[in-house]
């Protein structure tokens, strides 16, 4: 069966999925001015201290998080001791809100968050890590603890035996979800709302389960992995249907603890209050139930298990007599923990004992009481076995009928965005870019090999110039016979194109005064030379002058600077091969070449005066150069350091305006740089266009070093004697540091990293209470020598440099351990900390080439080897490899085109690009294009997000990777004047209004959010980054990487790679496309 | 209450203190790919091809206990239960499509249209069936016997579904045509669903007769039978790749549809086996239709102090041999001696211990 689709991604998606977020500042957690108090209870009432965090849902219907930590991110309070809250939140945004009520405090020995007992014969708890049952009385409070789920972080937890895993679950009590939180609403949070709030994350958005045919369905739909307010607001109706309370949000639960005093406006109302906290309650015991039989609390995850049998049923429990539920975690059919009738008989029992409780005490319950009781009894008498329920939502058509159309909305700008390439702008404006485009494309052609002869002119100059400084001026070069003059006194050469004025080249060079602060400004040695080059310079149908300011000051100048002192540009080794004029004698290699016109022009002169292009502009740039870390003896190679143009291309006069010249012309700005050049040692000896963002040959992911990169040993060492506390009491080891005063035979694993120090896994003899100390510290290059001594500090023979003496050690970590006090001991106990201290214990960063990891682990094996005390070498495999890269590129284009009558401009288009890449697959990147702006809206960062106008059309494309390795983007077209056409087949697309057509008129502003994760992380895998973007480019991991689709604030779908190269749009009715054509 | 009753069948079957009774492990396939060779519709179309309209695939295993049904010192016929694991495959094709799948899988372009239409249906389920074989019975001069088989299902993996269209001459990557999918895990896409095991069942019925030393044997396998998922995923949509203007639906983008989950039930074409055998000369014709796929065939057996020696020829080509005793039984034919390159291929084995 064909299963391939060729695929053509549409112009923006391949700019779109890979665009930057220039205003992805996180969300503030400060409360807004524009605040909306709502208020709520926690359970159904008395529950203490219990912190109450309302987080947003972002466009990718995702929870909000902190960028830096990756916590969830929201305003925050804390109930009152009757469980009540009030928080602010934005009425302004208008994104869904999720509510969580957490224990509040951070540490067991601090928990004061309390849950109140709702159950008559009261709540039998196992706390903490006793086996041991006590019962807690009705209306008693205790430890939240035991609601707390085990499940999140239970991988990272090596000993659950030991109460080190107390950070190790997710301290959420229960959770609730906003599709909107009206002034003043009544917010409920409770163990129900939570199950309607994980449902709403993993909801089914259709209803029914009718024929489908291929233009609709209306069987039910999964719609998994992302919040959006049409499945809150389906999954909170569908709770409240199934336990037959009009609103589980905001009818107030009845506490049982206090039926006796409870009131409401209405006998119904009252019923409903006493069945929902029955309910409460019923879970309440049904949980304490659950968790009683398990023997280890770390297995306590009933929050998880009931969400997940919930929503695996959709939205729907078992009546009675369910059968097994296979549990993918535990690889094995399970029990459902909640039935309709274990619930509903539960809740009934807890309602009929608390009568009893009650009436005990001479105290009379509300005739409600007695009606919720006899409802259940009569409710429990009809459930069916091994049948689900049928609870249904209650979404309004109105409500329905709109998403559906968000949905419409979305397709039609996905179609529109695949051929928005052949759509941008209007007819006239297209024809008018493309003819521009056309031309300066031919004139690209006929320019670059003059560009390109200009270019190694220059070069060629240059070293005919140095033949000139140096021996005698080389009668075989070319530009020997404009050789007018040379004053070698001055070192000025003169080349003389004709007898016209001005036509002629004069290079010249000048000692670069450094020392800025010293009484001379005329040095004659200097570490730096510049070549400076004035006048014209002519060939074929291109001129450049290199100073086209009236007053002259803009000198066009090379400045190359050297690693020694110099009293004149020497021969120049990096240029030799190039350069035949080049003397041989004393060539050396420039540490760099800086490059700096600042007023420079390119005249272009073809026989076609519609040809003519006259480019004007500031140029500079510096290239660095770079040694082999391999081979000292490698020649110097370079790397673009930095770049600055700006330029302004026009092209002959088309007409008059206003007796103002009309010529097509464009204006264009480019910064970039680049943050280490200097760790990257690149394949040529000068940087190409396309050695950038690629690793050397030979260094890709994956390769192997080819040389021993680790270097292993152990060995005897002194350190500072320490008391039981770790801390030093000869000499001392403060901050880290490691200062001289040594008393304690201590053994040193060093891991010599032979290219870039070493690490020093230092185990001090195990204490009386048999721990010991082990540091993990760090040794620079420079301090190897005084490590090689057994030194402390940096003081003795090896120092030469006269600066204060410092610790040789930078210890990152110091802490007792249990176990033997040997390094292999030591070391292995770090190795099972988490993934982050294996990948610092065998990454090694070799400058110029990337990280790698260490070759420690033996295929088929996952531990460390014995580390013995002779040497053992190492080879490593490329995990990150370094790419000659510019990290930061800002480029701003503005066209100012005629139009095609040549009587007035056209509308002026707008094209912003910011790039930070420092590696090839880490990148923050924004691109935004708009036609006819009359105001651009730009971020906090001053980037352009939005432009508006009467006839406006605007795309801004955000993108970037984190450091975790996901991927996030936000997309905004803005669209005045347009029309939602229907497509007659029951399709939609979007047109450029057309007054004929009796579509409306319409403004459209899309923001299209892409939230791409990565699936779950493989901690063996290192260096995993792999997805959306960056597919597969260095990682062997299998991604799942998924954009979300939104629109207007809602989740209407997702975007992933299904198969290779084939993108499938999947929106939450069910229907799918394949993106492009 | 089934099994109850199947439990006193058994109970009434083992306490026969004449009775035989046998435990049985049979192992069946019948393989056919008429395009190219079985090897290659598993790794590409990329060796030898001829145009075809069906690849078929039947292959089971099973293990059982048998015993004769004796009530009252009457025999009443001989009653089996048996857990197999089946695997089915069929796919029914036009011969355009296999050109062009063809094309598309070496990357040609087609000379002229090509109709696509392609039925395909497959399922992996272990079973359960309870047999019943009656006793030999007078049917005026004939001997008769019938039986019947009713197995029951947990279908896991399963696809099912069409493909209907047409790919225009030119680049063979290009094609238009509606999709109607049914599947536990998609193939054609990456729909994540998660759906659980269905529920199936099949009736099957035998029957023979027997006139002196003439006997012919009709078996029906699957007469009745029908898979249902509670859960299954669907995607009915349209792929519009270039379709021009022989488009056979209007897609958004390359390709549009709907996917979901629901009550998906499905059913397989019967399998009608024939066998016509002259006993004295161990002779039989052999004929077996499924839906479109067909074969017929010669087998001649001999004797030997060894057990019974079978040679069998088939059409479409396949040649075999087999080997009986009263114990083991095993029946081997292919199309070639490479088996890399067999087209039709055919294994049985069998053990049967009996008391």
């Amino acid at each position: 069966m064909p299963s391939n689709f060729t695929v053509l991604l549409f112009l923006l998606i391949s700019i779109l999925v890979s665009a930057c977020s220039g205003n992805s500042s996180s969300r503030s957690t400060s409360i807004p001015d524009t605040l909306n108090i709502v208020v709520g209870v926690v359970q159904s009432g008395n529950a203490d201290n219990v912190a109450v965090q309302g987080v947003a849902v972002t466009v990718n219907g995702q929870l909000t998080l902190d960028e830096e930590t990756g916590a969830l991110t929201g305003v925050q309070t804390t109930t009152d001791s009757r469980g009540r809250f009030a928080i602010g939140l934005d009425y302004d945004d208008p994104s869904a809100i999720i509510l969580f009520a957490r224990g509040s405090e951070v540490s067991a020995e601090n928990e004061v968050t309390l849950i109140q007992c709702k159950l008559p014969q009261g709540c039998p708890t196992k706390q903490g890590f006793s086996n041991e049952i006590t019962r807690i009385a009705f209306s008693d409070n205790y430890r939240t603890e035991y609601y707390y789920d085990y499940v999140v972080n239970e991988e990272e937890d090596e000993l659950p035996a030991t109460d080190d895993e107390f950070s190790a679950y997710d301290r959420t009590l229960w959770s609730a979800a906003l599709e909107i939180a009206a002034e003043g609403q009544f917010i409920n949070i409770n163990a129900v709302t939570d199950i309607a709030g994980a449902f709403s994350f993993s909801t089914y958005v259709n209803d029914g389960t009718g024929v489908c045919n291929a233009q609709q369905c209306d069987a039910n739909q999964q719609a998994p992995g992302y919040f959006s307010k049409y499945g809150i607001m389906k999954a909170n109706t569908q709770v409240s249907n199934l336990i037959g309370i009009s609103d589980i949000i905001s009818v107030e639960p009845a506490d049982i603890t206090s039926l006796d005093t409870i009131s409401a406006t209405s006998s119904s109302n009252l019923q409903a209050s006493i069945r929902y906290g029955a309910l409460i309650a019923a879970l309440q015991q049904i949980q304490l139930t659950y968790d009683n039989g398990l023997a280890d609390r770390t297995e306590r995850r009933f929050r998880r298990v009931l969400n997940s049998q919930f929503s695996h049923n959709r939205g729907q429990l078992y009546q009675k007599d369910a059968p097994l539920f296979y549990d993918k975690v535990k690889q094995e059919d399970v029990e459902y923990v909640l039935t309709k009738e274990l619930w509903f008989t539960t809740a009934k029992d807890i309602l009929t004992a608390a009568n009893t409780h009650f009436v005990d005490l001479n105290k009379v319950l509300p005739i409600e009481v007695g009606s919720v009781i006899s409802a259940f009894q009569l409710e429990l008498l009809s459930l069916e076995a091994g049948k689900l329920t049928q609870a249904t939502p209650l979404i309004s058509e109105s409500i329905a009928d709109s998403y559906n159309n968000e949905i419409d909305f979305t397709k039609a700008m996905l179609k529109h965005l695949v051929s928005a390439a052949d759509e941008f702008s209007n007819p006239e404006y297209r024809a008018k870019a493309k003819a521009y485009q056309q031309q300066l494309l031919e004139i690209g052609d006929e320019v670059s090999p003059a560009f390109n002869i200009i270019t190694s002119s220059l070069l060629d100059i240059y070293g005919y110039y140095l033949s000139c400084t140096h021996t005698s001026c080389d009668a075989a070069n070319s530009w020997h016979t404009f050789n007018t003059d040379f004053d070698a006194a001055n070192k000025t050469l003169t080349l003389t194109f004709s007898a016209a004025e001005g036509d002629q080249l004069v290079i010249s060079q000048r000692v670069v005064d450094l020392i800025t602060d010293d009484a001379n400004d005329t040095p004659t040695e200097s570490l730096a030379i510049d070549v400076v080059f004035k006048g014209v310079l002519k060939k074929d149908k291109l001129t450049i002058i290199t100073d086209f300011s009236e007053e002259k000051r803009g000198d066009a100048s090379l400045r190359i600077s050297y690693n020694e002192i110099v009293t004149q540009v020497m021969p120049d080794a990096a240029l030799a091969d190039s350069n035949s004029s080049m003397p041989t004698a004393g060539q050396i290699y420039p540490v760099a070449y800086e490059f700096s016109f600042t007023s420079l022009e390119m005249k272009y002169q073809p026989e076609d005066a519609a040809k003519e292009l006259t480019v004007q502009g500031a140029y500079s740039w510096l290239l660095r150069g770079v040694k082999d870390v391999r081979d000292k003896n490698a020649p110097t190679k370079y790397n673009l350091n930095n770049l600055t143009l700006v330029m302004n291309v026009s092209g002959p006069e088309l007409g008059l305006l206003n007796e103002d010249a009309l010529t097509d012309n464009v204006v264009m700005s480019l910064v970039a740089s680049g943050f280490n050049t200097s760790n990257y040692y690149p394949d040529s000896t000068f940087p190409e266009w396309d050695n950038y963002f690629v690793p050397a040959e030979g260094h890709r992911f994956g390769a192997n070093s080819g040389i021993d990169i680790l270097e292993t040993s152990i060995i005897d060492y002194t350190f500072p004697k320490i008391n039981a506390d770790g801390s030093s009491v000869t000499g001392a080891i403060v901050d880290g540091i490691v200062v001289a005063g040594k008393d304690t035979l201590v053994k040193v694993l060093r891991f010599d990293y032979l290219h870039s120090g070493s690490a020093a896994f230092v185990v001090y003899p195990a204490g009386a209470d048999s721990q010991y100390l082990g540091l993990l510290c760090s040794i620079t290059p420079q301090n190897e020598p005084y490590f090689e001594l057994g030194q402390i500090s940096n003081i003795g023979t090896p120092n030469s440099s006269g600066a204060d003496p410092a610790s040789v050690f930078d210890c990152i970590s110091q802490s007792f351990y249990e176990g033997e006090a040997t390094v292999n001991n030591f070391i292995n106990q770090l190795w099972d900390l988490d993934p982050q201290v294996k990948d610092f214990i065998r990454a090694i960063n070799v400058i110029g080439e990337g990280v790698y990891f260490a070759d420690l682990i033996a295929v088929g094996e996952t531990r460390l080897p014995v580390f013995a005390a002779g040497k053992a070498q190492f080879t490593g495999t490329m995990q990150a490899p370094a790419m000659l890269g510019i990290d930061n590129i800002r480029l701003q284009i503005r066209p100012q085109l005629v139009n095609s009558s040549n009587t007035a401009k056209l509308a002026e288009v707008a094209l912003d690009l910011n790039l930070v890449r420092p590696t090839a697959s880490s990148i923050n990147l924004g691109l935004f294009i708009a036609y006819n702006p009359d105001q651009i809206l730009n971020t906090d960062d001053g980037l352009p997000v939005v432009a508006a106008g009467d006839d406006v059309e605007s795309y801004y494309v955000a993108f970037k990777t984190l450091a975790n390795g996901n991927e996030i983007g936000e997309f905004i077209f803005n669209w005045y004047g347009a029309q939602l056409i229907d497509g007659g087949d029951g399709s939609k697309y979007l047109q450029d209004y057309d007054s004929s057509n009796p579509a409306p008129k319409e403004d459209f502003l899309f923001n299209l959010g892409t939230d791409v994760a990565y699936g779950e992380t493989d901690a063996n895998a290192g260096y995993t980054r792999c997805g959306f973007v960056f597919s597969g480019d260095d990682s062997e991991r299998d991604c799942q990487a998924i954009a979300y689709l939104t629109f207007r604030g809602l989740v209407t779908g997702t975007l992933r790679e299904e198969r290779e190269g084939v993108y499938v749009a999947r929106f939450i009715d069910g229907s799918w496309m394949v993106v492009g054509n | 209450m089934k099994f109850t009753l199947v439990a006193v069948l058994f109970l009434l079957a083992m306490n026969q203190a004449y009775g035989q009774q046998s435990i049985y492990s049979n192992f069946d396939s019948v393989v056919s790919s008429e395009s190219v060779p079985i090897n290659d519709m598993l790794t590409g179309w990329g060796g030898s091809y001829q145009r075809g309209e069906v690849v078929y695939a039947d292959v089971s295993w099973s293990f059982g206990f048998k015993s004769d049904l004796v009530f009252a010192d009457k025999a009443l016929g001989q009653l089996s239960l048996q857990r197999e694991y089946r695997r089915y495959y069929y796919l029914n094709y036009d011969k355009e499509t296999s050109d062009y799948y063809r094309a598309l899988e070496l990357g040609n372009t087609l000379t002229s249209t090509k109709k696509l239409d392609l039925t395909f249906k497959q399922f992996d389920a272990p079973g359960l069936s309870l047999g019943y074989e009656s006793e030999v019975f007078q049917l005026e001069s004939f001997n008769g016997q019938f039986g019947f088989d009713l197995a029951m299902y947990r279908p896991g993996h399963f696809q099912f579904g069409s493909v209907k269209g047409i790919a225009e001459a030119g680049e063979a990557e290009a094609a238009s045509g509606l999709i109607d999918y049914r599947y536990d895990d998609d193939k054609l896409l990456d729909h994540q669903a998660e759906v659980d095991k269905g529920l199936g069942f099949s009736i099957s019925a035998n029957f023979l007769l027997a006139l002196g030393a003439w006997q012919a044997e009709v078996e029906l396998k699957d007469l009745f039978n029908r898979f249902q998922w509670e859960n299954g995923a669907f995607t009915q949509g349209c792929i519009n790749v270039g379709g021009g203007a022989g488009a056979q639906c209007d897609a958004e983008g390359a390709a549009s549809g709907i996917s979901g989950q629901g009550i998906i039930t499905e059913r397989i074409p019967f399998t009608l086996n024939t066998r016509i055998e002259h006993q004295l000369m161990d002779i039989s014709l052999n004929g077996l239709v499924h839906d479109r796929y067909y074969r017929l065939g010669l087998e001649k057996g001999v004797q030997t102090s060894l057990g019974r020696l079978g040679f069998f020829l088939y059409y479409p080509r396949l040649a075999g041999l087999s080997w009986q005793t009263s114990f083991f039984n095993i029946e081997l034919g292919a199309d070639t001696l490479k088996l890399s390159q067999a087209r039709n291929f055919q294994l049985n084995m069998g053990v049967n211990w009996h008391w």
